[in-house]
């Protein structure tokens, strides 16, 4: 009977493992999917261009796994819609998609 | 040959943002808007926020005039910022503050939909000590799906890689003066030590971005994010890039001449006192409205011209000199406006045509109706090799009425110090001489002996 429960607890947490692989592959996709040209009339830079690109599609991928992943536990599931908004405020303080730069 | 007269050179429109042009015309700052922009500006100087930013002196007040320029462009009138300063004459402390202003300009903008397309320090005067986003045409509308910053890589080159060149090789930022849109990250990079390319924040602001620069046009299209979570991704970069601006904000460097003050020993405390007494007296006796301080070092003389009301602009060539000064003026929230210069190799006229910027001189002449230049004479007789009598015509020519004029005899220290044995050839440098070269411009009204041998003056032009 534990060994049942034991295989039960395993089989869900490589599920959500395997499911948060996939929103995060999915999420790249989405991102690099839905590239537009540029449009300034400042030089946008190269080098500093690409390193901005790069860093917000990391911290934007960031925030967005947090939010799956805070629905997916349950506890952090649970908060209202108003709460969740603080929390990506937060998220966007906090995040360390970004502390390389 | 006929002579362009200056003041038409001067009245170039600016040319470079397609949104409208700035223009000075018969004394008055005219902005003209095209009509597809128009909406987005004055939506948001009308806005509560742009308000508040407007009454907190940190915007430029902004009138619409009725009347409309061809092809409906809105016509917009600014008022004059007293003497405007370009970035080549900030200390690094105003550079730091006005990245901060843009920076929060930036931030303010996004709870608007709105963005800053342009972040480069010429966007910013300075009024006194306080710094004033002056381009309100640099507001547009943002794409609430892009988590991007168009001017993002402009901030870097033209606020944070000259405040990290100045702090990490020690050059100078008058230097911007020559790089209209800043350093690129390869100017820094093959200056910078193996260990500074990869400490922070010099690995995110040069080395990263230069190695990048190999993949050309990968950057060309730019990626899309949901509006909430484009717009935490915005807010977090620009946090960033004040966290930057913090780390590069120069400490307390000591320099030539920004402890001067306090080391004077040539000066007894009689002396100082004297000497600030005798300013004041003259202050009090003519009450300038603006005041052009000489060799203000660390702004003893221009507090006190300050303090009695005056607008003080105090230059120096001395730029942490300047940096005590400035800060001492935003503490005590005097007005005072330091500019990093040398009278004796005044700021030129740049940009094109020689025209977007004007010469420090331009800026200067007819604006002040005192001029002090204490402990300056012997620097310029002596280290600049100017005749007295030339002086003289660049101080009538800078002063509209009075003149605080300091003389350094030849016994002085400091004089027999940048004499350095050409006896000699400055041997007619006495008190005599100099009274009779300035007596061509200038009337003298009091004279002060001081004991160290040295003498204050207050004249008045002819």
């Amino acid at each position: 009977m534990f060994k049942e429960r034991a295989d039960s607890g395993r089989s869900i947490v490589k599920f959500r493992l395997i499911f948060v692989l996939f929103c995060a592959v999915e999420l790249f996709v989405l991102l690099i999917a839905f590239e537009q040209p540029a449009h300034a009339y400042v030089d946008p830079g190269s080098g500093l261009l690409i390193f901005q690109v790069a860093g917000s599609m990391l911290t934007g991928a960031c925030f967005m796994l947090r939010r799956k992943l805070r629905r997916l536990f349950g506890h952090w599931g649970q908060q209202n819609p108003q709460q969740e908004n603080q929390v990506n405020s937060d998220e966007a303080q906090t995040c360390g998609a970004n502390s390389s730069r | 040959m006929v002579q362009t007269p200056l003041a038409d050179v001067s009245r170039i429109a600016t040319f470079r943002d397609p949104a409208g042009s700035l223009r000075v015309e018969n004394g008055r700052v005219l902005r003209t808007l095209r009509h597809e922009y128009a909406d987005t500006v004055l939506k948001f100087i009308q806005s509560k926020t742009g308000e508040e930013w407007v009454n907190s002196g940190r915007l430029v007040r902004t009138t619409v005039l009725p009347e409309q320029e061809g092809a409906g462009e809105h016509l917009l009138e600014h008022p004059h910022i007293f003497f405007p300063s370009y970035p080549w004459e900030w200390t690094p402390g105003q550079w730091a503050a006005a990245a901060e202003l843009t920076l929060d300009l930036c931030e303010a903008l996004l709870d608007h939909r709105l963005i800053l397309k342009d972040a480069t320090p010429l966007n910013v005067l300075f009024d006194g000590p306080q710094p004033v986003f002056v381009d309100v045409s640099s507001v547009e509308q943002r794409d609430v799906s892009s988590p991007i910053w168009a001017a993002w890589a402009q901030f870097v080159r033209t606020f944070l890689l000259p405040l990290a060149a100045y702090k990490y090789l020690g050059w100078p930022l008058a230097a911007s003066l020559q790089k209209r849109d800043g350093y690129e990250p390869a100017d820094l990079y093959p200056h910078l030590s193996l260990w500074q390319r990869w400490s922070s924040p010099l690995c995110s602001l040069v080395t990263l971005p230069y190695l990048l620069e190999k993949r050309k046009g990968a950057a060309s299209r730019m990626p899309k994010q949901s509006p909430e979570i484009a717009t935490a991704v915005l807010r977090r970069n620009l946090r960033l890039l004040r966290k930057m601006v913090r780390s590069l904000s120069p400490g307390k460097y000591g320099s030539r001449w920004s402890a001067y003050p306090e080391n004077a020993t040539h000066y007894s405390a009689e002396d100082h006192s004297v000497k600030q007494k005798f300013v004041c007296n003259s202050l009090l006796k003519m009450r300038p409205s603006a005041v052009l301080d000489l060799g203000a070092n660390t702004g003893t003389y221009s507090r006190i011209a300050a303090g009695l009301g005056a607008r003080v602009v105090a230059l120096d060539s001395d730029a942490q000199a300047l940096e005590r000064n400035w800060r001492d003026a935003q503490a005590q929230k005097l007005s005072i406006q330091p500019v990093v210069a040398d009278v004796a190799r005044p700021t030129p006229a740049v940009g094109w045509r020689n025209a977007e910027s004007l010469s420090l001189l331009d800026r200067a002449r007819g604006r002040f109706d005192c001029v002090m230049a204490l402990g300056l004479m012997h620097h310029l007789l002596l280290s600049d090799q100017v005749p007295l009598r030339e002086i003289s015509r660049l101080m009538r020519d800078l002063t509209q009425r009075w003149l605080i004029v300091e003389w350094v005899p030849a016994a002085d220290p400091k004089f027999q110090e940048l004499l350095r044995g050409r006896d000699a050839l400055y041997a007619h440098l006495t008190e005599e001489t100099f009274l009779d070269a300035f007596g061509h411009d200038f009337a003298r009204v009091l004279r002060e002996p001081l004991k160290n041998g040295r003498a204050l003056f207050l004249l008045e032009r002819r």
